[in-house]
């Protein structure tokens, strides 16, 4: 986590991208963004839970003795996350029957991802909910694209309607388990890939305009 | 399917969770390994740590939740299974603390990990929605901890080997073990249809 | 200077491997051959097509990423032909491609390369195949001797199409292309066997445990001991397995001690899967849970470093 380096916002989409480069949220998508709208569901829920716990923690920080800090933090996180379900629940059902345990679950990324801004210098209450309103957009962005490609290779459907003529045949390995691994990860290095390249094209960029 | 009412079924049981619904491979819970240390011994006390953390917390879970239906809180599930597991997770690094401060601190890093890897929640969660009963949790607890331990223990395998590979310099790190591990579920697909 | 660590076999130039493949290659053109007699014409052009395709998936591979272009090893060319011998004999013509660029691609070169992979490339590519396009992979069909009849479906021996030992042993059977005529097969071990690419340990180990435990495990699967051992090792595809998939270098473990575990694991996976699990035939799983073993079971064996104290000396 060293590389967690909260600069513009921008950063958060290839450099920092939560879910290739940094890690996180990893078993929510792998398990869950098995379609564009389930992808984006828990996408939501994600940024839901991290922009309201992240406000109630600034809020607080001051107020709680430091050791209690991390307990405090897995309350109110957990807690935000059950209030996330219970909407889902509510709201999107279809969605919600397919995301299961993973919702409650996506608490423990939540943390590392306080735990992460935590360690910084103190930033007001607007800064906190702003960074963590960025961070839960992207990885709902991300969530739903890789929801999004795999129900697109597996079922040849898009938002649940047909998008390849009849010659199409689904790749149905993308259903299942090793299916979600595979395409994440080599989504992974292809996010990696653009990343070195841009790299190489910031220090050339640098290198010219130094000369 | 609540309960498990045989030696037989114990062990068919336990197959199912080791093998058919492995947690890592099979239902995408743990983070740590692919994001902990990539050491078979490490990993392999990594597992351990963690099945004892996930029976403890299976048992304790079981008792609560009852409690917490009865008094119709049952949305607040998440929150005591969570804060169970934390108390859990400092039990047990206490315990490992005072038997052995050798070991304990060669896994420093380790005892957040644990917390934070979605196989201990996670399983703890599933034996509830399911409705198991008191044995059936403690053991899919504990099957589910071992099932965890071989996943990490095979995985840590693959990662010491790929340590000597030349691999693409974009798939190194994250995308090349999620590479591995999904190659591994894919080999996993073999069990399927076992546990009947 | 830069040191290079790489896994052993370590003396492996271009040339050594060229001649090595080019042994595989050979030993395997008694069931290619086999393969296209009693399947036709759709079998021979999955073959050509698998071969093709995984030399030109690794050609195009290492252009790309700027490597030294290495397809005159030989390796890709066998990769592909034993993804195409793996295959059901009327499968369309993409899935041989699919299934060629999965194994080069995925499976040997994103990991580093020949060497560098750690499972079977054409088994793994297999398994993605069976998992991704399921009715394509399973639909089998009667020899028609390259007589231009339509191919008729039928099961395959493991799921019950009745056979008897010498259609077993010649190949008049269902199957993938290159695992009927066991006969076939076996001229191609006594070429590898010849030739010293292979030793005799791991293939005979792992029939020998797979016949046992089919004997013991018995017709119900209910340890009987009233089972065929025969027949298991001539149906489905352990016979091809244990000979060229459980025989790869890079991806059983290295010492001698650890390839009899390989080969002890892949009879008993294969015993298991075949009586307990949902799939009629297990040699591609067994062997690929045995190569992700094999990193472990190379730890637990390493060989004693000369001078080094052993146990019962540090006291």
């Amino acid at each position: 986590m060293n590389e967690f380096n909260q600069g513009a916002p921008l950063r958060g989409i290839l450099p920092e991208n939560p879910l290739f480069r940094l890690a996180l949220g990893v078993v929510p998508t792998l398990a869950v963004a098995t379609t564009l709208i389930n992808g984006a569901a828990i996408g939501i829920a994600v940024a839901f839970t991290l922009l309201c716990s992240n406000i109630v923690i600034a809020l607080l920080r001051n107020v709680l003795p430091a050791k209690a800090h991390v307990l405090c933090w897995l309350i109110v996180i957990c807690a935000f996350a059950s209030v996330a379900q219970m909407l889902l629940q509510a709201f999107f059902h279809d969605p919600y029957q397919d995301l299961g345990i993973y919702v409650p679950l996506i608490t423990l990324n939540c943390v590392i991802l306080a735990r992460a801004q935590m360690a910084e210098e103190e930033h007001g209450v607007f800064t906190s909910a702003g960074r963590s309103l960025v961070m839960g957009v992207l990885f709902a962005l991300v969530a739903a694209c890789v929801g999004a490609l795999r129900e697109l290779l597996d079922s040849g459907t898009l938002l649940g309607a047909q998008v390849f003529g009849k010659g199409f045949e689904p790749m149905l390995l993308l259903k299942l388990a090793p299916g979600g691994f595979l395409l994440t990860g080599i989504l992974a290095g292809i996010a990696n890939y653009f990343m070195t390249r841009s790299k190489k094209n910031d220090k050339n960029a640098q290198k010219g305009g130094a000369a | 399917m609540n309960g498990i009412t045989s030696l037989g079924g114990a062990l068919l049981y336990l197959a199912a969770c080791v093998f058919t619904s492995n947690p890592v491979f099979t239902r995408f819970l743990g983070t740590a390994p692919y994001a902990g240390p990539g050491d078979v011994g490490k990993s392999a006390k990594l597992g351990l740590y963690v099945t004892s953390a996930m029976t403890l917390s299976s048992l304790l879970a079981w008792p609560v939740h009852q409690l917490l239906a009865q008094l119709s809180l049952g949305y607040l599930d998440a929150i005591c299974f969570l804060l169970l597991a934390a108390g859990v997770v400092a039990l047990l690094r206490l315990a490992v603390k005072s038997i052995s401060p050798a070991g304990y601190a060669a896994m420093e890093g380790a005892w957040t990990l644990i917390l934070v890897d979605s196989a201990l929640l996670g399983v703890t969660l599933l034996n509830v929605w399911a409705q198991y009963d008191f044995l059936k949790s403690v053991l899919s607890g504990l099957f589910g901890g071992l099932g965890f331990t071989l996943a990490a223990v095979l995985l840590a395998g693959v990662r010491e080997r790929l340590a000597t590979s030349k691999i693409p310099a974009s798939l190194k790190g994250l995308p090349i073990t999620l590479i591995s591990a999904g190659l591994i579920s894919l080999a996993f697909l073999g069990f399927m249809g076992m546990a009947k | 200077m830069e040191l290079r660590v790489s896994l052993a076999p370590h003396i492996r130039t271009a040339d050594s491997t060229r001649r090595l493949m080019l042994d595989v290659l050979i030993a395997l053109i008694p069931a290619s051959l086999a393969g296209v007699y009693f399947f036709g014409p759709n079998a021979l052009m999955l073959l050509v097509l698998s071969t093709a395709s995984a030399v030109l998936a690794e050609y195009v591979w290492q252009k790309l990423m700027k490597l030294p272009v290495r397809v005159n090893d030989l390796s890709a060319a066998v990769t592909g032909l034993l993804l195409g011998l793996n295959l059901p004999p009327q499968a369309p013509w993409w899935i041989a491609v699919a299934g060629s660029v999965v194994a080069v691609i995925l499976v040997k070169q994103l990991f580093g390369g020949i060497g560098d992979n750690f499972m079977n490339p054409a088994l793994a590519a297999r398994a993605v195949l069976l998992a991704s396009w399921p009715v394509h992979m399973t639909v089998y069909t009667l020899p028609t001797m390259w007589s231009g009849a339509d191919a008729v479906t039928s099961a395959t021996v493991l799921s019950g199409h009745p056979a008897g030992t010498m259609d077993l042993f010649l190949g008049n059977i269902p199957g993938c292309i290159g695992e009927v005529s066991k006969l076939a097969i076996l001229l191609g071990l006594a070429y590898l066997l010849i030739r010293k690419t292979i030793t005799w340990h791991v293939p005979v180990i792992f029939l020998g445990v797979t016949a046992l435990l089919a004997w013991a495990m018995g017709a119900q699967g209910g340890f009987t001991f009233d089972g065929d051992p025969l027949a298991a090792i001539l149906s489905g595809g352990v016979l091809f397995g244990a000979v060229f998939m459980a025989t790869d270098y890079s991806t059983s473990p290295m010492t001698a001690k650890g390839q009899v575990v390989f080969a002890i694991g892949c009879g008993v996976i294969v015993s298991i899967i075949r009586a307990y699990g949902k799939y009629p035939e297990g040699v591609t799983y067994a062997i690929l849970l045995m190569n992700i073993a094999s990193p472990l079971i190379d730890r637990f064996m390493r060989p004693r470093v000369y001078g080094s104290p052993l146990k019962e000396e540090k006291a």
